[in-house]
């Protein structure tokens, strides 16, 4: 009986990781068709046609803020300099305990104005809205509200002030390319049924700002935490989202950097307020309420980097982060599950779901009854060494080959890096990653799945910042940052 | 390893010569023979390892071929830029040169300039006209492109088909017009995106009958950009005098309503003053967007005989489209709809609305803001924290 169960078990990891390996390859493929089609158009181009077109549509950014005392200021600086005719700038202070909303009002001039908040999408109570007294801050908007315990219901407070047609949704500690609303919005010029658009993010931790916050060196981090974190951001943006943009299956539009129709977002409901996996989640909702009102839809990922995001750098917060996703991803799939295997959402029922579920819901849950079935076989000695070492080598093959063309693929789309060298930290990460990195984020995952079956109370935490490094180097181009496709050295 | 064993033929001189599948059934052969005896999953592993080595080889050699060639072109570029940036930007900032006084000028002669690659000239003159992206029409760009060898690239490799897309964005970019006989292979492309960008290009390049495409391509669903594009081509024409097309006439011919809206809407911009009069009748047009783009070309041309019109018409529309009037009414501040503003405050039931209404009496001038005055003076509570809400933002957006 059991080794009927262990030869029935290999044989269906055996099926699984062929299955896994022929979706990797789909991707990358489409990824590739993905790249090449969108890199035909001249960056300098569009963006003299946006700038100076009286028929250019008006983004706001929306930026929950939750204890971000330490590096608010900084990062609505940042916000500010963004380029792009016509945008607002909303910060959600979310029920801060610590000093964001004063060093708001206080950095930036800001008055509380009336205003009468209209709940388009539901979120915790309005208390105040702030705008500046000082023309050079008349984009920004901070409105003030109880914590509802999620991004997802602060997001929602934001976008009911939002009064463009288009908004971005980030986190307040990202650090945007200063031509970010530009990729983001041109995709949404081309096709006239976008819905939603996504930015490649990268990790900020290794990169260096001067004084004035502009980036002087695009560095890959030497703490393994947040590198580790870097490659899987690259090969989930580079491969598996442009991949699945190229077929319009997209599965989430990241919670750190996405470009929204605010209609469309309103019309689904918004952001879920209890939702711990709320790009997923929005997705899902858009998508839906496209298909149930039988409407088309495109949502698209984008190439170049935009966003760059301070990752956790220790293996508590880690852990912390990965529970949540692993606890909202499974709250999604019961959320949202008629639409599994449904014709009527289209791809996304029929293509993006079910891979969802097997590939990325039940993996964990595999990899970890197959590790106490390997250490049972060790220790009954009934492991043939020669196939075992095989079949391992092909699987690491396979997963560096994959990191390698992620690689590859970053360097093709306009470098993250300024230093090659940076890639070959990629590399030397890519090469460990499978015994270190991963098994620890399927245990948490696991964690969050369990903690989201029997019910465990979860909250946001705050995450500690400790800031991007600083230096008093000036840039050394005309523009005041260093283009990182120039000078790979 | 014999090869006869295999099965293969060979010649006498025991060498074999390959061709065709003769490789692949060759290397599948000798997988087999390799892995003979070991279970199919096995194999499978072993083929997937094999594979991956192979692929990670070539990358790594492809990663190599393109980290050399960025270097060459950035150094080339970086020399083309060093030496010609600022002769470049001095001739284009100038009225009209003849093709000899630019050789005077930059102290090299045609041949000489043209040893360098026409590619770096390009991404060079690219980089200058989005530096000079306000001025709209640069008289010595042509004859400089011609001078450098850019006009001949590009219609050379628009010839053979290489890039096909991205040379026609950088004509269209640098304004570069053309033979529109060299567009002929374009203008009817598969690909929606070339002949949209080619019949873009021949409106700039043909002097007899730039329009050709024009409602051809207008019929067609648009996205947002090329009524961009076409707004960017139209301010170009005007700035070279060149034939504006009949936006009315070919907004009455077109059958998407959001295009017939564009239109009308670009009569304010670059319409003749006949068009500019005609306008107004779009107010009792049937279509919905039409109105509210005639409202805004109105608005845009601060045309204050036409308030009248929209004043009368504001019963019969939707929401949206009173919305546009009001902005109208605002944007032409001619003093005498503070009692229309008013009235639309009393009586309607929008919320949305009365607030448009009281932010339109606070930006009408004096006259406006002593009624929005009178107005608060006999507001109730709940209505003042509205008025206070209008009052700070209008007072915020004044500074």
């Amino acid at each position: 009986m059991w080794q009927n169960f262990v030869t029935f078990y290999s044989y269906f990891v055996f099926v699984y990781s062929l299955l896994l390996i022929f979706m990797y390859v789909f991707l990358l493929v489409n990824a590739y068709l993905y790249a090449n089609r969108y890199q035909n158009w001249t960056k300098s181009y569009l963006k003299n046609i946006v700038d100076k077109s009286p028929y250019t549509p008006g983004v706001s950014i929306v930026a929950p803020a939750y204890n971000e005392e330490v590096t608010i200021y900084d990062n609505v600086t940042s916000l500010m300099k963004m380029e792009y005719p016509k945008f607002e700038i909303v910060i959600v202070n979310d029920g801060s305990k610590d000093k964001t909303l004063e060093i708001l009002i206080n950095s930036f001039d800001m008055v509380e104005v009336p205003y009468d908040y209209v709940y388009h999408v539901h979120c915790q109570p309005f208390k105040r809205l702030f705008k500046s007294k000082n023309p050079k801050f008349s984009k920004l908007v901070v409105v003030d509200k109880t914590n509802g315990g999620t991004k997802a219901d602060a997001v929602n407070g934001g976008l009911n002030v939002a009064r463009y047609p288009l908004f971005i949704n980030t986190d307040v500690d990202c650090i945007l390319e200063h031509d970010a609303m530009y990729e983001c919005v041109f995709p949404v010029l081309q096709n006239h049924n976008v819905i939603a658009v996504s930015g490649t993010m990268s990790m900020s931790n290794g990169m260096i700002l001067n004084e004035d916050l502009e980036i002087v060196e695009y560095k890959a981090d030497s703490n393994p935490i947040p590198l580790f974190q870097d490659l899987e951001y690259k090969r989930s943006f580079l491969v598996g989202k442009m991949g699945w943009s190229n077929i319009n299956a997209m599965p989430n539009v990241s919670g750190g950097y996405g470009l929204f129709d605010t209609s469309v977002a309103i019309a689904a409901g918004g952001y879920g307020y209890d939702s711990f996996a709320e790009d997923m989640d929005m997705i899902a909702r858009m998508v839906r309420y496209c298909c149930d009102f039988n409407r088309s839809y495109q949502v698209l990922q984008i190439p170049h980097n935009c966003c760059w995001t301070e990752g956790p750098s220790t293996l508590s917060i880690l852990s912390r982060q990965r529970t949540r996703w692993g606890r909202g991803l499974i709250q999604l799939l019961h959320q949202h599950r008629r639409m599994i295997c449904n014709p009527k959402y289209r791809r996304f029922g029929l293509i993006t779901l079910p891979y969802i579920v097997l590939f990325e819901f039940l993996a964990p849950i595999i990899e970890f009854i197959g590790i106490i079935l390997l250490t049972v076989q060790l220790c009954s000695g009934a492991i043939n060494w020669g196939s075992f070492w095989i079949m391992f080598a092909a699987i690491y093959a396979f997963s560096f080959m994959l990191s390698s063309f992620v690689v590859f693929y970053d360097f093709i789309q306009g470098c993250s890096y300024t230093r090659l060298q940076n890639y070959l930290k990629l590399l030397l990460a890519a090469s460990l990653e499978p015994f270190v990195y991963h098994p620890f984020v399927t245990y948490s995952s696991l964690k969050g799945y369990v903690g989201y079956i029997f019910g465990t109370q979860a909250k946001w935490k705050s995450i500690t910042r400790t800031g991007t490094k600083k230096t008093s180097t000036t840039p050394t181009t005309p523009s005041g940052s260093v283009n990182p496709a120039n000078p790979v050295q | 390893m014999d090869l006869l064993a295999i099965g293969l033929d060979s010649n006498a001189s025991n060498s074999v010569v390959f061709s065709g599948t003769d490789y692949l059934k060759y290397y599948w052969s000798y997988f087999n023979t390799l892995t003979e005896g070991y279970t199919w999953q096995v194999k499978s592993a072993f083929s997937i390892l094999v594979l991956a080595c192979l692929m990670m080889l070539v990358l790594f050699i492809m990663f190599g071929i393109k980290i050399h060639r960025r270097r060459e072109n950035l150094r080339k570029q970086a020399k083309i830029d060093k030496n010609y940036y600022t002769v470049v930007r001095t001739i284009l900032e100038k009225d009209e040169m003849s093709i000899d006084e630019m050789e005077a000028f930059i102290g090299e002669d045609e041949e000489s300039l043209r040893k360098n690659d026409p590619k770096n000239y390009v991404t060079l003159m690219a980089n200058i006209r989005t530096e000079m992206c306000d001025v709209p029409y640069l008289p010595n760009i042509l004859p400089l492109a011609e001078l450098l060898g850019v006009r001949d690239y590009l219609e050379m490799n628009l010839q053979r088909g290489n890039n096909v897309f991205s040379i026609l964005q950088e004509m269209l970019f640098l304004q570069l017009n053309i033979s529109e006989g060299r567009l002929a292979n374009c203008v009817n492309d598969r690909n929606p995106d070339i002949r949209m960008l080619a019949r873009l290009n021949y409106i700039m390049c043909s002097e007899s009958n730039p329009y050709k495409y024009l409602q051809e391509d207008l019929n067609e669903h648009q996205s947002l950009l090329r009524p961009m594009i076409l707004h960017h081509i139209f301010g170009w024409m005007k700035a070279r005098n060149r034939r504006m097309p009949s936006f009315l006439v070919l907004a009455d011919s077109v059958e998407d309503p959001e295009t017939s809206a564009f239109l009308i809407q670009e009569v304010a911009y670059w319409g003749n003053p006949a068009e500019q009069a005609q306008v107004k009748e779009y107010l009792l047009s049937p279509k919905k967007g039409c109105r509210s783009a005639a409202i805004k070309a109105i608005a845009l041309l601060k045309d204050v005989d036409a308030e009248d019109k929209l004043v009368e018409t504001f019963d019969y529309q939707p929401e949206n489209v009173r919305i546009d009037i009001m902005n109208a009414l605002l944007a032409i501040n001619s003093g005498k709809q503070v009692a229309f503003f008013e009235n639309v405050y009393r009586t309607s039931a929008s919320h949305t609305m009365i607030e448009l209404a009281l932010t339109c009496l606070f930006g009408y001038g004096e006259v406006g803001k002593s009624k929005f005055e009178e107005i608060r003076r006999n507001a109730t509570d709940e209505e003042k924290v509205l008025l206070d809400q209008i009052e700070t933002s209008s007072r915020l957006n004044e500074i």
